[in-house]
């Protein structure tokens, strides 16, 4: 890592004179003093969407997913339909919402809920399918009802595995949060990125970035590695040193 | 066929074996399950060649309260589709099936199944494994934490309420499996095949608790097992699978005092009997599963059997 900044150092010097030129240590200052107060409201605005947009692509998600696992007409009806939203790049939502909504909060939502609820929905699919079958005959001989099967077994029992998927559609929602912010002007991160462009203030551009960078990489490692690894080993999924009385 | 005591001396097959008869059954007990005349099919092969095969044909028997009955019988005699179709799994294809006068719709409490794979739910704790069936029957959180502690005593497992499954054997999963069936106190207890992955040691112990279990709370219990031992320790009577198709090929009365003894003679030439009249149905297994001119060597079960008697129990017959 040193080596690049190093790098990158000796490549701004060299081209000293250029308008690009931004080199780290100028980026890391302007970093340090953003971080101080400026960058936070944007951070915190970009904050609110993303959360209220993966939030509603979890519930939406996860409900669709439990249908097309459970129903083959759903499947039948809703299978492709997934497939392709999840191959359309959720920017080119961002007409479409605009057409709805007008350019506002709303739209940038509907962008990332459109984003992430893809990959929710074929990891809540695909892990309750995988589910194994010897559950669903234990909830049978217990005389479970059909939501006690969903809520207390076939959910639980399909964890492990939609866990990645919730990781994924988070990435794929911060990645269309910034492609939404970069093209709706407001308190936001994406729009501090391109006014930073607009405005010439490249170290900015680049203290911009690693700040984007370093707010996804805290969440991931935060929430959904912290998740993650306790979901896995409360499950048993990992070989534990602390694990007693096994054969 | 003559009913004789167990201690008659091993002359053949039908000296030794107590062959049950219905009739004088019935009148004395009452039928908890009865089967009458059940036949199961199921698609064998693929596409052109596909057919309809019996699992299961024509089975009739009554299954008697608080008794303990087991199903033995080569793999592929449909003693697990027995179950499946007790348990409500399975509708018969035809044939009836009643379980105290009712006829057996779907699954239930009533009929509770112990599996033989890992059953138990690995998120939640021992104790809250026990409770599940009383979450699922909506009773209260003191009253269920009373019924596990009571259940948990029962499998002496109280030390471990708080593990996680990961963390107990193969042995101790099976008796939180019995701990979580009993909790809901079910009618009877349907057992397929429950010991079967375990190592001979704690398969023993798992005996003697089972019966200890059968004892204490006089539980109708159905079970389904490879081990001709296992079957003569535990049961009341054994009910002899032959397949293609599943039928019932024999019952057997053990009235033999508990606790049983694999060497006990008694059981030995029990168990000898069992294995030669069996013989014929491995010869059947080994067409179907073999070359056409692969054979059981005669009167070679009978003498492993006989040398069963000073080589260690872990020296299992499984048919």
């Amino acid at each position: 890592m040193l080596v690049w900044i190093l790098l990158w150092e000796i490549v701004t010097l060299y081209n000293a004179g250029s308008y690009a030129a931004a080199p780290p240590h100028r980026v890391i200052a302007e970093f340090i003093s953003g971080a101080a107060g400026p960058y936070w409201a944007p951070l915190w605005s970009s904050f609110k969407r993303i959360l209220t947009g993966y939030f509603l692509a979890l519930m939406i998600g996860t409900t669709i997913g439990v249908m097309v696992a459970s129903s083959k007409f759903c499947e039948w009806m809703l299978g492709g339909v997934i497939l392709g939203i999840q191959s359309l790049p959720s920017i080119c939502w961002l007409p479409v919402a605009i057409l709805w909504f007008g350019l506002n909060e709303k739209a940038i939502v509907f962008v990332v809920l459109m984003g992430s609820i893809g990959s929710i929905t074929l990891a809540s699919r695909d892990g309750l399918r995988m589910v194994s079958p010897i559950y669903n005959r234990v909830s049978a001989t217990f005389g479970a009802r059909p939501w006690q099967r969903l809520f207390w077994v076939a959910l639980p029992a399909a964890l492990p595995q939609v866990i990645s998927g919730l990781k994924q559609g988070w990435s794929f929602a911060w990645r269309s949060l910034m492609a939404g912010e970069l093209l709706y002007h407001s308190t936001s991160l994406g729009s501090l990125l391109s006014d930073a462009r607009d405005l010439a203030d490249y170290p900015r551009m680049y203290a911009v970035m690693l700040l984007i960078i370093f707010a996804s990489v805290c969440i991931d490692k935060a929430v959904f590695a912290q998740l993650e690894s306790r979901i896995r080993r409360r499950w048993g999924l990992v070989e534990q040193g602390t694990s007693y009385h096994r054969q | 066929m003559i009913p004789l005591d167990e201690g008659a001396a091993a002359g053949g097959t039908h000296n030794v074996l107590e062959t049950w008869t219905e009739r004088a059954a019935e009148s004395s007990r009452q039928a908890k399950v009865r089967l009458d005349a059940v036949s199961k099919m199921y698609m064998s092969g693929q596409g052109k060649k596909a057919a309809n095969v019996y699992a299961v044909k024509d089975i009739s028997l009554s299954i008697f309260d608080g008794e303990f009955i087991s199903f033995v019988g080569p793999s592929g005699c449909g003693k697990s589709t027995l179950i499946n179709l007790i348990a409500g799994f399975e509708r018969p294809d035809s044939g009836s099936i009643l379980c105290e006068g009712g006829a057996v719709n779907s699954s239930g409490p009533d009929r509770l199944v112990i599996f033989q794979e890992q059953s138990l739910f690995p998120w939640l704790s021992v104790r809250k494994n026990i409770e599940f069936g009383l979450r699922i029957k909506g009773m209260s959180k003191e009253q269920r934490r009373e019924r596990a502690a009571y259940f948990l005593n029962m499998v002496h497992l109280n030390k471990f309420a708080d593990s996680l499954p990961f963390q107990l054997s193969g042995g101790m999963k099976q008796r939180v499996a019995i701990a979580r069936a009993l909790a809901v106190e079910p009618k009877m207890l349907l057992m397929d095949e429950p010991f079967s992955s375990l190592d001979h040691r704690t398969r023993d112990l798992l005996h003697m608790e089972l019966q200890q279990i059968w004892l204490q709370t006089k539980k109708t219990i159905v079970f389904v097992t490879h081990s001709v031992e296992e079957a003569l320790r535990l049961s009341d009577r054994i009910v002899i699978m032959s397949s293609q198709p599943g039928r019932i090929r024999r019952i057997i009365r053990v009235s033999l005092p508990r606790p049983r003894d694999f060497f006990d003679p008694a059981i030995i030439r029990l168990r000898t009997a069992i294995l030669e009249d069996l013989e014929d149905e491995l010869n059947k297994l080994a067409l179907k599963e073999g070359d056409n001119d692969w054979k059981v060597e005669e009167g070679a079960l009978r003498r492993r059997a006989h040398a069963g008697v000073d080589s260690p129990v872990g020296n299992s017959h499984t048919i």
